[in-house]
């Protein structure tokens, strides 16, 4: 009896230990972690100033910062703020800016102080084509050098229309800290360091990374514990994981109908966020019978913008009206795009010699919703007697056949930073015309505005420049390079239960921003 | 070891044999019925789309998209403003297509190449057999999708794949009682009369083992269109706009929580046409196996 006695009273006070013990270690219940849940089957590359696309560029928002930022919540560049960099200046000339950066600031994994020879080092690397996907972007700095451990000095060859515009926390202008990349070489794709707010900790592939908050966060540490980045391609799975509570904040589906459906949840909330990415059509001009303005008019006057704009939801997209997105600095539609009119497009197809229409041949991605696009303009275009024989490849491979000038047209989506010059630059200047030694984007060999686009680039009189911009869409939109379909906005599902600690409008980085404050209940 | 009771003597007409078989069971077996009535429902659609479908299944009306059920749109509409009962028609003649010639390719290859190992045996037999084996070893969806994958999707290549996952089932099939009949005094009388390899296998051997490989081919043609429809949904189907019944329920899947129908019917369109197969394989292969017949009795 007493060595029954002696055992239960073992086991309740080994049974209270462990109880102590599971409330004293650090991932208890009272941990707070934030699961987001994103539209896609695993990762990419995690390097900042590699991968282009939405799911890392989410992640990015949370582990990077830039020398400046646009305020969390905003997209607009009228709300860049410091970041890393607490004041700059500029010559007279805008080519030389000095650039004071904040003291104490840690990169993570105790990789030391982050200092101006660190965002020189970073700005250099953006700028290198070998090891930056935005290399273009910096293809006018001359150099990026340290002056003192707190000052750093850009220099340009020519005038950029926005330098701060290419120093946000958005693609090369994330920092990163020299000692980490150049000690990790390529894992530092796998393994980030940066200065921001939450720090990489695992990744399991096709299944999640785990960022946890950096303690020594320069603006406090986050409130946020952990953040769980869930890989969940299929929107009806997101949408299950997020009605169930298991997910906190799910990227959306851009379509009405999900929009209707998920507005009804009570304790979540449906936002749609700036900066939208422009569906354009790109025509390639070196292919017949693209080579013939009429067809591509005919080709412009198929497609029923403001059908297909309907068709993917009105508090979703909207009706593009230049080859320059909505809202970006030097945007115009004072040249309007041609008009729905099928009749005439195929009067003017029979004019080219094509009474019985035309087929296209055409490399698309299988990603979900520019296939649906593509599908639709399928469509819509067979009713004007074009044909589009779709050559569905993966995503991947898209990027790579489109690039080697394969098809026809090439349906490409994209939002970059808002001033037209980039837009402008990547798509419609005849030095970024792919299979080039220069190629960027410019799918539809257009060279009909490079005098415009080249001097709207380096003018220093806003007024010349916004003419010069102005110019170069209309000769665009004349010579019908490119037919532009709608504006996109990014969907999101938050949970009512997260308090972002701001009022979200815009995300330049494609992610919802996580700070500090953001805290869960 | 039963087969050989019912290869005595060489049947004289194998279709005849099977037609008789099918309406024996089909009188007997009201599945059996229910199956080729389904079956044959389903040809009829196809080969009459035209006739059946009440609007353009290529036809986008995109202020009409996902309408639940209508009289006007029968089945509804999907996410592109498509009448999916005219789709659902159309698509019918895409499964049937590559279906049936995938699994005719693979019964003409498979039922040669397990004769051929049957009765020739030795290292033709050693080869085809590995072969086989080989082939086996791969589920046929994962088969058809390392073929679709590497040639591209498209009806040629769909077939290709399909066929080369279902051709060892014809072999095994085909393979088994061409040994059991190679040793038979008929066909030693053929050999000793001096006829051909080819001449036996092709006039005495085939006509004995048809009507075993057709069951299997009713069978397999079910696997062919599920196995298509699968390779349909995971993106690797024929090319868009063209309405396929696997792509339809892909398409719907995105929809499936505010849409529900947009999946359901393509789905029940496949479920009918495997069900249907499915029995009638099943009835044949009960009237034409001797020890089912018996049992019967």
């Amino acid at each position: 009896m007493k060595l029954r006695n002696e055992g239960l009273s073992i086991a309740t006070w080994g049974g209270a230990a462990l109880l102590a013990l599971a409330l004293c270690t650090p991932a208890s219940a009272a941990d707070k972690v934030l699961r987001v849940g994103m539209a896609t089957g695993d990762i990419g590359k995690m390097d900042p100033h590699v991968a282009a696309g939405t799911p890392e560029k989410a992640l990015f928002t949370w582990v990077f910062n830039g020398l400046v930022r646009i305020r969390p919540g905003e997209a607009n560049p009228q709300f860049i703020e410091p970041d890393l960099a607490e004041s700059w200046e500029h010559s007279a000339d805008n080519l030389t800016w000095t650039f004071h950066l904040r003291k104490g600031v840690q990169c993570h994994g105790g990789y030391g102080e982050f200092t101006a020879e660190d965002a020189a080092y970073s700005l250099a690397r953006a700028a290198d084509p070998k090891r930056s996907s935005f290399s273009s972007d910096f293809k006018s700095m001359a150099a990026a050098e340290a002056v003192d451990p707190y000052t750093l000095k850009i220099t340009y060859k020519e005038n950029v229309p926005s330098v701060l515009g290419f120093l946000v926390n958005i693609q090369g202008g994330n920092m990163v800290c020299k000692k980490a990349a150049e000690e990790m070489g390529a894992d530092f794709a796998k393994r980030p360091i940066g200065t921001g707010p939450f720090m990489f900790k695992d990744y399991k592939p096709q299944q999640e990374v785990t960022l946890v908050a950096n303690p020594d966060y320069f603006r406090g540490k986050p409130k946020i514990d952990r953040i769980d980045y869930k890989f969940i391609p299929a929107i009806a799975s997101r949408d299950l994981a997020f009605e169930k509570g298991e997910l906190d904040i799910s990227y959306g589906q851009s379509d009405q109908a999900w929009y209707d459906r998920m507005s009804k949840l009570k304790d979540a909330s449906i936002v749609t966020t700036e900066p939208t990415e422009l569906y354009t059509v790109h025509l390639n001009m070196a292919h017949k019978p693209l080579d013939d303005l009429r067809v591509r008019q005919a080709f412009a006057m198929a497609i029923p913008r403001d059908a297909i704009v309907k068709y993917r939801g009105e508090r979703i997209a909207r009706v593009a009206k230049s080859v320059v997105p909505q809202g970006y600095l030097g945007y115009s539609d004072a040249t309007p795009l041609p008009a729905y009119d099928p009749k005439k497009a195929k009067a003017l197809l029979k004019e080219a010699g094509y009474p019985d229409g035309i087929k296209l041949t055409v490399v698309q991605t299988s990603l979900g919703i520019m296939r649906d696009t593509m599908e639709v303009l399928q469509g819509q275009l067979r009713k004007a007697g074009i044909e589009l024989d779709l050559q569905i490849v993966e995503h991947a491979t898209f990027h790579a056949e489109i690039r080697k000038d394969k098809s026809d047209l090439v349906l490409y989506a994209a939002s970059r930073f808002p001033i037209a010059d980039i837009y402008l630059s990547q798509f419609y200047d005849s030095a970024a015309i792919v299979g080039t030694p220069t190629a960027v984007t410019n799918f539809s060999h257009c060279a009909v505005a490079d005098a415009e686009i080249r001097a709207a680039r380096t003018e220093t009189d806003p007024a010349k420049q916004l003419a010069d911009w102005a110019l170069a869409q209309k000769k665009i939109v004349e010579a019908v390079c490119g037919v532009p379909v709608y504006e996109l906005f990014d969907a999101w599902a938050i949970s009512n239960r997260v308090k972002l600690g701001y009022t979200l409008t815009g995300a330049p980085g494609r992610g919802v921003p996580i700070l500090e404050d953001t805290t869960i209940d | 070891m039963n087969a050989p009771e019912t290869l005595a003597a060489p049947p004289r007409a194998p279709w005849a044999r099977l037609g008789l078989a099918l309406w024996r069971t089909a009188t007997a077996n009201a599945a059996t019925a229910i199956g080729i009535a389904a079956f044959l429902a389903v040809v009829v659609l196809a080969v009459g789309a035209p006739l059946f479908a009440t609007h353009d299944p290529l036809d986008q009306d995109l202020l009409a998209r996902l309408v639940p059920p209508s009289p006007y749109h029968w089945l509804g509409t999907d996410a592109f403003g498509r009448d999916i009962w005219s789709r659902i028609v159309y698509g019918a003649r895409i499964s049937l297509v590559i279906g049936l010639v995938a699994v005719g390719i693979a019964m003409v290859i498979g039922s040669g190449l397990g004769i051929l190992s049957g009765y020739m045996g030795g290292w033709v037999d050693q080869a085809i057999s590995q072969a086989t084996n080989i082939l086996l070893a791969f589920p046929s969806l994962i088969l058809g999708l390392m073929v679709v994958a590497f040639l591209g999707p498209s009806v040629p290549n769909l077939i290709a794949a399909i066929s080369l996952a279902t051709v060892p089932q014809f072999i095994r099939v085909a393979r088994a009682p061409t040994i059991a009949l190679r040793e038979r005094d008929f066909i030693q009388a053929c050999r000793a009369l001096g006829f051909s390899p080819l001449r036996i296998m092709l006039r005495h051997i085939l006509p004995n083992i048809w009507p075993e490989i057709l069951v299997m081919g009713s069978l397999w043609l079910a696997t062919a269109i599920r196995v298509e429809a699968s390779l349909a949904f995971i993106g690797l189907g024929v090319k868009p706009p063209t309405p396929t019944w696997g792509g339809m329920i892909r398409e719907g899947f995105e929809q499936i929580l505010t849409s529900f129908h947009l999946a359901v019917f393509p789905s029940l369109a496949i479920l009918v046409v495997v069900l249907a197969l499915n029995m009638i394989g099943d009835g044949l292969r009960d009237a034409l196996d001797p020890r089912m017949k018996e049992s019967g009795k």
